[in-house]
């Protein structure tokens, strides 16, 4: 082919292409009026191919009946006019070449044009209602960035996750995840969602309305949510956890936390290890999993320790305050061995070192006594302790639930300590062992929409046997005063066994809600000690020190309660009839009650709008008594003090008034809340004390009229202008009370406790923050003399994120202790962390730095029903901790 | 001179519906079933059109919320305010209309936000959107009636999959998607999480209502509002972090990321 012919090609090409982008361009312009040539506006105008009757091109005409229309190419069209309320107008289009411009005129007749009311029934949109699980495809929302769970979880609208792990659905913080239906962790469930790969996971399941009894789940009141995480079906877990160690540069701290999970079809585990010297409790990791959150039968009753080795730690946070050295290990497991039974297993041992080091300076009121001692204490306690519990549940049909369960704790305490009281040496040993067992068993049947019976048995055993030794010569036999016991040595035990059956009736419509219970208790608590003073290698038992005690409880009862709530007014009633029988056993005696009890109470909520809520209740209650405070005989309750009681009833009776008003709601920059509350008793056991230099004895004995009042005032600012938050608050208590000293002198005593707290925090997000406060106690006791102490805690805290992956916080704190006018004592306290976590790594590190300004003893001064004491304590000095963390 | 040129359209506006109040002559109900936040189920609002076809003029309302100040559609219908909200709505018990005047080329919507911890409302003003929808050969039946034709057509971060029967000659249609050759029946977007669908209709409509454009709030252009609303969820930002306890660290970067029936503007 020749130049000349590609040009002309070329040319003919350009030629052709221009032509058609003239085509392209040509408009039809025009106007749509009626038959008296008045313009018509939102007429539409529609340009058809005849032959395929398919739409080209539309538009509508304005005001003024214009419109214009653009014609892709030219040919025969078909141009449609139509109006509401005029007739529909087709005629041709004929579009030639060449042809730019077209003006077009369309007459529109009027027509009685009417569309009859319709409805349209289609029943689709109607089954969409609300559901209370949602399940969401995880693969909508995976990009393949996601890591583990919690990555996943912060892309799903709706679903928000903060930096400590915790998840909110809605602003609501979640009950629990589970996975697979499975709860290994309840509200630990940051283990799960920080470890997980996430491509494990198929669906996410949103339950709203949530209830652990799944029978319970629509007759409750209940805006719980969870989430459950179900696994695509090829993809189990076998092991996958996290491992953070940490250790101080000295080697003279150390910290390590081991979670593993290996999650199969049928099985679940979870094991968590922790050992540490920094003074973590790891028990609180899996607290969630010892405790039930639902009530169960006799929940109140528990054996007690009878005498304690006065080991105590500073009021401070459990990292400064707690000399600890601990060794935790738990095994949480799930099996199914059939779809409808599900076995759950705990169990855990722990065993702890915790060494004590106080020194008290404790002075009587002088309306009671004038008297004081010093006392500098020692100790050091070894704790193990074993727990197994083992729970079957198994889903009986479709609206029915059994499930049973038995609980296993051993524990035994061994507390040795020196003491100086007074300038006299003295040592004391305790051996506890406690040992109890709790068989649970539990049915739930749903009888229909809203109503649904619950059964719930218990028996439940716990004892406490304890030994006590105090080797030294530091007070003279009771009431035998030329007479000192080189030693003094207590045997005793309290053990409790309960049995208890309570059925419960739900009802829930839209404005009222019925729970009505009935049900029987019995509870057998049995107390004895024994007391042997040694005198120059004599031993001489103390008869009047004697215990045998036998003390039951039985308890036949109803109770109903009934909740109506319309419009902004909420009304709740309640009413216990119950049936005591109550039998106190001792060597010598045996004494019986019966007592008849109709305990009402009411509850009156008035929200009137969003912004404000007014509540008040009154509550009138017949309280048992506990047989450690019914017990006749003495009793060695510390190293030199001796109790027993004279208080000779079982119930006693109070009243309570209780009102609210809160202002504001969530998302307004000012918030207050007032409440008062209002106790008064009208018998109430207080205390006869009987002073000598070196110990006390005290009595139980049944006093009148006790009130005690509570006032609390919160109140709370943002200011946007600045991004900074305002939170004041007061809080008042007084009580009025009165002790006795023989010759039966009672003493008119009152308490009064004001706090004031005032914080402001910053919300600037980005590079720095900072939360500052103040705190201030005071509390005072009078009777005739007046004694005062005064707390003050000052805090600054900076938050620095440095980078994206590096975040500093800094906590500086003064503490100062006053007791009355005396110098204050003052504290300052100081740590550093500085976290570096890299984004997409399985590995974060963790610098510590605390008690910089390394402070060892921390005092205290403490008022109490008849003394006032300085306490002082030993805490952990200053350290650095280096950390990292490792998924596995 | 902004704010001159929307002080002027919102006296015209205002003049004009005070003038000659203009009478509904088309009412279309639909159910607007959304669900933006994928953690609930979709949730059923009723809602409605007036519409004045000489006037070119129609006004949109949600009547689910809370009262409306023109409670009349929910006398009319039975079948409407079946909807529980688990949210704080956004209304102030005076409704959120969305106005639309095609002869003036203007929108204007009544939005209420959080300012300062305050409910503040707003009337947001814009041109009267112009969607460029692609017709589509497929048609259907729906509810009996209709004849139905699809067109799918893009809207601020959503695409919409609409059925229009052309035998009711309005371009009109639900919220702000109108432009079709034909009244919109049923529309979805395609990641499913809106959907309108046609409930009742009546021309000449029986309802004794006004169009006018909404009246309380402060006039502001969509630009100026979507600033408001970015500042409002940073402000919220700041008082989530300063209300936090001792101790706590956070690092909130967004409130929700729950989306509206707007995703992104394109302000060119």
């Amino acid at each position: 082919m020749n130049p000349s012919s590609i040009i002309r090609g070329v040319l003919f090409v350009l030629l052709g292409l221009s032509t058609l982008s003239l085509w392209g361009q040509m408009q039809v312009k025009g106007r749509v009026v009626d038959s008296l040539e008045q313009p018509i506006s939102f007429a539409l105008l529609v340009v058809k191919n005849p032959a395929a009757n398919q739409i080209l091109t539309s538009t509508s005409t304005d005001g003024a009946g214009d419109f214009s229309l653009s014609i892709p190419a030219p040919g025969n069209y078909l141009l449609e006019a139509r109006r509401l309320g005029y007739a529909t107008i087709q005629r041709p289009l004929v579009v030639s070449p060449g042809q730019a411009r077209l003006e077009i005129r369309i007459t529109l007749p009027d027509i009685a044009y009417t569309l009859d009311e319709f409805v349209v029934r289609d029943t689709r949109i109607k089954m969409q209602k609300q559901q209370d699980t949602v399940t969401i495809n995880a693969d909508a929302f995976a990009d393949g960035t996601e890591i583990v769970i919690e990555d996943l979880l912060k892309k799903i609208p709706g679903i928000e996750v903060s930096e400590s792990g915790a998840i909110s659905v809605r602003g609501q913080s979640i009950e629990r995840v589970m996975i697979e239906g499975d709860d290994l962790f309840e509200k630990g469930y940051a283990v799960l969602t920080k470890n997980i790969q996430a491509d494990l996971i198929d669906k996410i399941q949103v339950l709203n309305r949530f209830s652990s009894n799944a029978m319970l789940k629509d007759v409750l009141d209940s805006d719980q949510v969870a989430l459950n995480l179900l696994l695509k079906e090829d993809r189990k877990v076998p092991l996958t956890g996290n491992i953070e160690g940490g250790l101080s540069p000295l080697l003279d701290r150390h910290s390590t936390r081991v979670n593993l999970i290996s999650i199969r079809k049928k099985t679940k585990h979870f094991l968590f290890g922790n050992v540490n010297n920094t003074g973590e409790n790891p028990t609180g990791d899996i607290a969630n999993l010892l405790y039930s959150s639902s009530s169960v039968p006799g929940e109140d009753y528990q054996a007690r320790n009878l005498v304690q080795v006065q080991g105590a730690q500073a009021p401070l946070a459990d990292i400064r305050a707690n000399l600890n050295q601990t060794a935790f290990g738990s095994l949480s497991s799930i099996f199914r061995p059939l779809d409808k039974v599900k076995i759950k297993s705990l169990l855990f041992g722990k065993h702890d070192v915790t060494e004590y080091a106080n020194v008290t300076v404790r002075d009587y009121l002088p309306a009671l006594a004038d008297f004081s001692f010093t006392n500098q204490f020692d100790a050091r306690e070894r704790n193990n302790e074993a727990f197994a519990r083992l729970s079957t549940e198994i889903a009986v049909s479709e609206t029915a639930s059994l499930e049973g369960s038995y609980k296993y704790t051993l524990q035994q305490a061994n507390s040795q300590a020196q003491r100086l009281f007074n300038q006299v040496a003295a040592t004391e040993t305790l051996a506890n062992h406690a040992v109890s067992g709790d068989l649970q068993i539990q049915y739930t049947q749903k009888l229909s929409a809203g109503r649904a019976l619950e059964i719930k048995g218990r028996y439940w055993t716990d004892r406490k046997p304890q030994d006590y030794l105090l080797d030294g010569t530091i007070y003279p036999i009771p009431n035998q005063d030329s007479r000192w016991a080189d030693q003094v040595q207590q045997t005793s035990e309290n053990g409790i066994a309960f049995a208890g059956l309570e059925a419960t009736y739900y009802q829930k419509s839209k404005a009222w809600h019925h729970t009505g219970k009935a049900g029987f208790n019995y509870l057998q608590d049995n107390l004895s000690s024994g007391l042997i003073f040694q005198d120059q290698g004599k031993y001489a038992p103390w008869p009047a020190a004697d215990n045998q005690e036998k003390y039951s409880i039985s308890d036949q009862f109803i109770k109903w309660r009934t909740k109506y709530s319309i419009g902004k007014i909420s009304l709740l009633a309640a009413t216990q009839l119950r049936l005591v029988h109550y039998q106190l056993s001792t060597r010598e005696q045996g004494e019986r009650s019966t007592a008849f009890n109709v305990q009402p109470a009411v509850e009156l909520t008035y929200t009137p709008n969003d912004r404000h809520e007014l509540q008040l209740m009154y509550a009138y209650t017949q309280r048992d008594l506990g047989h450690e405070t019914l017990y006749r005989s003495w009793l060695l309750a510390e190293f030199n003090r001796f109790n027993r009681s004279q208080v000779r009833q079982f119930q006693l009776p109070g009243h309570a008034l209780l009102g609210k008003y809160v202002f504001g709601e969530w998302g307004q920059n000012f918030q207050g809340h007032a409440s008062f509350f209002y106790n008064y008793a009208p018998e109430y056991i207080g205390t006869n004390y009987w002073f000598t230099s070196s110990f006390v004895e005290t009595e139980f004995i049944p006093l009148q009229n006790q009130h005690l009042y509570s006032t609390q005032l919160t109140a709370e600012q943002f200011f946007p202008f600045c991004k900074l938050n305002l939170n004041i608050s007061y809080e008042l208590n007084y009580s009025h009370f009165q002790n006795s000293i023989p010759p039966e002198q009672l003493v008119d005593l009152v308490n009064t406790a004001n706090a004031f707290n005032v914080e402001i925090r910053s919300g600037f997000g980005g590079f720095l923050n900072f939360h500052a406060g103040i705190n201030q106690r005071y509390n005072s006791l009078s009777g005739g003399a007046s004694t005062q102490t005064v707390q003050q805690l000052l805090f600054l805290d900076i938050q620095l994120r440095l980078t994206k992956n590096l975040l500093l916080q800094w906590k500086n704190e003064r503490l100062q202790n006053r007791q009355d006018q005396q110098r204050p004592v003052v504290y300052g306290f100081a740590d550093l962390d500085l976290r570096y976590s890299p984004r997409n790594s399985p590995a974060s590190f963790r610098l510590i730095a605390r008690n910089l300004l390394n402070v060892r003893e921390f005092q205290t001064f403490r008022v109490a029903d008849s003394f006032l004491e300085a306490q002082s304590f030993g805490v952990i000095g200053r350290y650095v901790l280096l950390q990292f963390n490792m998924r596995l | 001179m902004k704010p001159i040129i929307l002080a002027c359209l919102f006296i015209v506006g205002l003049a004009g519906a005070k003038a000659q109040p203009i009478k509904a002559d088309l009412f279309v109900a639909y159910d607007y079933v959304h669900q933006f936040d994928i953690t609930q189920s979709p949730t059923v609002d009723s809602v409605v059109l007036f519409a004045n076809v000489d006037h070119q003029v129609a006004l949109y309302r949600n009547v689910s919320y809370g009262k409306e100040s023109d409670p009349k559609a929910e006398v009319e219908d039975g079948d409407f305010g079946m909807v529980v909200h688990n949210k704080v709505s956004m209304t102030d018990g005076k409704g959120t209309p969305l106005f639309t005047d095609f002869l003036h080329n203007v929108l204007q919507e009544r939005k209420i936000t959080l300012v300062n911890g305050r409910k503040e409302a707003f009337i947001v003003e814009e041109k009267a959107l112009n969607i460029r929808w692609s017709l589509q050969e497929e048609y259907k039946e729906i509810g009996g009636r209709f004849s139905c034709q699809k067109a799918i057509g893009t809207l601020r971060g959503r695409t919409y999959v609409a059925w229009f029967d052309r035998s009711i000659p309005v371009p009109l249609g639900p919220w702000k998607l109108h432009g079709l050759p034909g009244l919109l029946i049923e529309v979805e977007d395609t990641q499913q999480q809106v959907a309108f669908r046609l409930r009742s209709i009546s021309y000449p409509c029986k309802i004794d209502a006004s169009i006018h454009a909404p009246i309380e709030g402060k006039h502001v252009s969509l630009q100026e509002f979507v600033a408001i609303e970015e500042k409002v969820a940073e402000g919220y930002i700041q008082y989530l972090q300063s209300r936090m306890p001792r101790g706590a660290v956070t690092r909130i970067t967004s409130v929700s990321k729950t989306p509206g029936l707007e995703v992104n503007y394109s302000f060119e």
